[in-house]
């Protein structure tokens, strides 16, 4: 009994545990295995989705890198341009009264205008899977490209300036291509101060980050009248050199009277009707054209569609006239934009093809070379008869080489006078075209010398 | 004759295998340091290779004391230290660059510890005979750390000693402990390894509870210091050598079981009891609640792991900086970052292998000592690489310990290499 069990302890002093040592070797490299599954786990199989968490500070850190492009104005000044240290760029705007149509671009706050509307552009995302393959795997920030505005930075500046602090919007156009040249909104803001003030003008109440040259929605009232005269020539129903009967009549609008801006000189006829600004004959010739082709004539001058331009626009829901008499001195449910009311004059005043508006005339490419913006001809279906267009403008008469037509517009139930103006320059050659909208200004005169002194400031810019 | 013939030959393999892999090391260093320097600078600029010049100075000098007096040591050993060492000059150069000179300077009071350890013992006998004094030693001094304890950083848990005269020079007994305590049970169960193994043969079980007393009572009182000192870190990884000793002396893997079950239950205690505990587990188990809150370190981790991919963003082009502490605790998530799963797989089987070579220095020991001491100093090395590995990985909760060799800490860093310059020795003496 006690031999073999003093075998058995010798045996086992001289048994080296290495079995147990491979065991625990084994149990290590198993947990060294489970380290690199775990490790591909997050790698790679949930890389995706740890990337794109809000939380993660990576993506920050990716966005600040991105050398965004410039926004350059028609001759190559800086709009917004990217400058300071490579991890903590700061998006510039030389100009601080760039506009909405530059717009802003902020980390925080996200974009709004060409920089919304450019984006990818501006962050350079637009290599092909190649090149973007090579670079994401090489770690490179993204390189963004430039592009080239048909805005003018003085031209701008002085569009600005001339709203000041009034309440409204202002677009300046190129009469031949309907390049945008200045655009206004106010209040507006500084984007170099987007950051620091943003919360006060996302509540404000005047909404200084609307674009009231594309989103304001303003009834257009007697604005309209050249346009709806125009049509009734082609139509048959009146001749400009026409006599009308009890012109200066009041008509009611809402309990609201309406009148003509000016005692009409006798004889009345279409033209002095249309000097004046009278509402009443319009009325009845709204009547006589009826609702059908008053849609017509509204679709065929753009009214009833967004202009197609790269900046934030409103969805845009057209109401069926309601009463034609109430249409045709713009007092019924249409409302349109300054863009669109520019737009449409410019196709009066051009023959009556309604152009598409530009705003950009060039990006570069992914290889940073220039290329140009196309843009589709006008429209192929005249809105007016060329003659009947051509009449009209010709009966505004010109005043300091200036064809202009601007009205008091009766707003919304409380009374409110918007002010319209529309201007068109040289009266023999137009080069360019403004058109105005001051809220609640009853004072035209206003908005007239507004328009005639950016006009003026065109015409010296680039005479 | 023909076998001193044959013990040249090892020798010279030895050697060359030992400087060819050396250079594959220095190659790698240098490299990365001129990527820092370029993406830091876009130029060379010496001063991101002043550390790793001293650490190449260092590793030359530890390749020639080596070949010179420890000819039949592993090879493999001195390439794997100088590879984690100077890959932790790098990236703390890129994650920490104020620790830098003071990083620099422990590692070469540890390689000339290591090599002190490997080179100038006759025999580890002297380790056996004074075991008590060693580990009463280390308790003693673990004990002032509660009464004189500070935290170099100001807040947190005060784990540190300020050693005199130095300055602003802290020293972390835990580490100390650990060496101290590998030494004591390695010749402990040395002495009782017959009894263990006969009892766990009888088939009794826990018939050697009366041996093992006094053993539990040591392995308690280190563990009443570390939970109260909360250094989680150190109180998981003594267990764990622990068990694994225990497992080698009996060979019983119902210890392993019923010490695996221990740990589980002493969680759950602690996980009620400590509130450090409770957050670290939680964080865990599931970090994204509270991923900007108590959670950031863990969550910011898994982010930096996820923007590694497969080749990683290459040195400082990502942004481990997110995570609090990166250069000590989570260095390992800096790593995928930057050197991606290419890398962060290389340094895992970096360990793997070092934890492979431990072992086999382990298996081949003539000494019964040498085996339990070799078999403990890898555990203590491939446990401590999994638990923060774990860690960062989200695989294990947090248990906040080093990196061997590679995270910022001097205490670590130092008593890591005089553990390698044991294995040194023991490999040349099997």
């Amino acid at each position: 009994m006690s031999e073999p069990s003093s075998k058995k302890l010798s045996d086992i002093r001289h048994q080296r545990p290495s079995e147990q040592i491979l065991a625990l070797s084994r149990a290590m490299l198993l947990g060294f295995l489970l380290i690199c599954l775990s490790l591909v786990y997050w790698g790679s199989l949930r890389a995706d989705e740890m990337q794109v968490r809000d939380d993660n500070p990576r993506s920050v850190e990716a966005e600040l890198r991105i050398h965004r492009g410039q926004i350059l104005d028609r001759t190559g000044r800086i709009l917004a341009e990217t400058v300071g240290a490579a991890d903590r760029p700061i998006r510039q705007y030389p100009y601080p009264n760039s506009g909405p149509a530059v717009g802003y671009y902020s980390f925080r706050h996200g974009t709004s205008g060409i920089e919304k509307s450019y984006d990818r552009l501006l962050r350079g995302e637009t290599l092909d899977l190649w090149s973007e393959l090579i670079r994401s795997s090489l770690h490179r920030p993204l390189q963004g490209h430039d592009l080239q505005t048909t805005l003018d930075a003085e031209a701008q500046t002085k569009a600005e300036a001339l709203l000041g602090s009034h309440t409204g919007a202002v677009v300046l156009l190129s009469a031949e291509d309907a390049e945008v040249i200045a655009m206004s909104s106010h209040p507006g803001y500084d984007p170099n101060q987007l950051d620091a003030e943003f919360d006060r003008l996302a509540t404000a109440e005047d909404a200084p980050l609307l674009n009231r040259a594309i989103q304001g929605a303003y009834q257009p009232g007697l604005i309209l009248q050249p346009f709806i005269l125009a049509a009734a020539i082609d139509e048959g129903l009146i001749r400009l050199s026409d006599e009308v009967a009890d012109a200066n009549q009041l008509i009611f609008v809402n309990d609201a009277p309406l009148q003509c801006a000016a005692e009409p000189k006798e004889p009345v006829t279409w033209q002095e009707v249309l000097k004046s600004r009278c509402p009443a004959p319009l009325a009845e010739l709204g009547d006589l054209l009826g609702r059908q082709k008053l849609e017509t004539l509204f679709t065929a001058f753009g009214f009833s569609s967004m202009p197609d331009i790269p900046l934030d626009s409103n969805d845009l829901n057209v109401d069926p006239v309601d009463q034609p008499s109430m249409a045709s001195i713009g007092q019924d449910t249409l409302t349109i934009s300054p863009l669109q009311a520019g737009l449409a004059w410019l196709a009066l005043t051009q023959g009556g093809l309604l152009q598409t508006p530009r705003l950009v005339n060039a990006v570069q490419d992914s290889e940073d070379n220039w290329q140009p913006v196309a843009y589709g001809p006008p429209s192929s279906v005249r809105a007016v008869s060329q003659s009947s267009a051509r009449r009209v403008v010709s009966a505004m008469g010109t005043r300091n080489d200036v064809i202009e037509f601007s009205s008091l517009v009766l707003s919304g139930p409380e009374g409110n006078r918007n002010s319209w103006y529309l201007g068109l320059t040289p009266a023999d050659s137009p080069r360019y075209a403004v058109v105005i909208i001051v809220e609640s200004e009853s004072n035209l005169s206003i908005a007239e010398q507004m328009g005639r002194q950016l006009l003026q400031a065109a015409i010296e810019i680039a005479p | 004759m023909e076998l001193m013939v044959k013990n040249e030959e090892t020798e010279e393999r030895n050697d060359r295998h030992q400087i060819a892999l050396l250079g594959v090391v220095v190659a790698f260093v240098f490299i990365n340091a001129a990527a820092l320097s370029f993406a830091r600078d876009n130029r060379l600029l010496f001063s991101h290779f002043r550390g790793p010049l001293i650490w190449l100075a260092v590793m030359l000098l530890a390749a020639v004391s080596l070949s010179r007096w420890r000819p039949q040591r592993d090879p493999l050993l001195l390439p794997l230290f100088g590879l984690l060492t100077g890959w932790g000059i790098v990236l703390l150069d890129r994650l920490a660059p104020n620790f830098l000179g003071r990083q620099t300077i422990w590692i070469g009071v540890g390689t000339a510890a290591m090599l002190a350890s490997a080179i100038l013992p006759r025999s580890m006998r002297p380790l056996r005979r004074f075991r008590y004094t060693l580990l009463t030693a280390g308790l003693l001094i673990l004990a002032a750390t509660l009464i004189f304890g500070v935290n170099p950083s100001g807040y947190g848990a005060a784990l540190w000693l300020p050693i005199p005269l130095l300055g602003q020079v802290f020293f972390q007994p835990s580490e100390l402990l650990k060496l101290l305590l590998v030494i004591f049970l390695a010749s402990y169960f040395d002495e009782r390894e017959t009894v263990l193994r006969l009892s766990a043969k009888s088939g009794a079980r826990f018939g050697p509870l009366p041996y093992l007393a006094p053993l539990l009572l040591m392995w308690g009182f280190c563990m009443i210091l570390l939970v109260w000192q909360q250094d989680l870190g150190a109180a998981t990884l003594f267990f764990i050598l622990f068990l694994a000793l225990l497992y080698l002396a009996t060979g019983d893997w119902r210890y392993l079981i019923s010490g695996t079950l221990l740990l589980l239950i002493t969680s759950i205690f602690a996980y009620v009891v400590f509130d450090v505990v409770a957050l670290r587990i939680d964080a865990w188990w599931n970090p994204w609640p509270d991923a900007n809150d108590r959670a950031f370190q863990i969550v910011q981790s898994l982010y930096a792991l996820a923007n590694g991919g497969i080749a990683g963003q290459g040195v400082a082009q990502g942004f481990p900086d997110y995570i609090p502490v990166v250069h000590s605790d989570f260095v390992f998530a800096a790593i995928t970052e930057e050197w991606g799963l290419v890398g962060a797989l290389g340094l895992v089987c970096c360990f793997g292998l070092l934890v492979h070579r431990g072992f086999r220095i382990a298996i081949s020991a003539q000494r019964s000592f040498d085996m339990y001491l070799s078999a403990g100093i890898t555990v203590l090395f491939g446990a401590q690489a999994l638990l923060i590995m774990g860690g960062v990985t989200k695989l294990l909760p947090l248990t906040g310990v080093t990196l061997p060799f590679i995270s910022y800490g001097g205490s670590s860093l130092l008593v890591s290499s005089i553990m390698i310059g044991l294995l040194l020795y023991l490999s040349s003496e099997s």
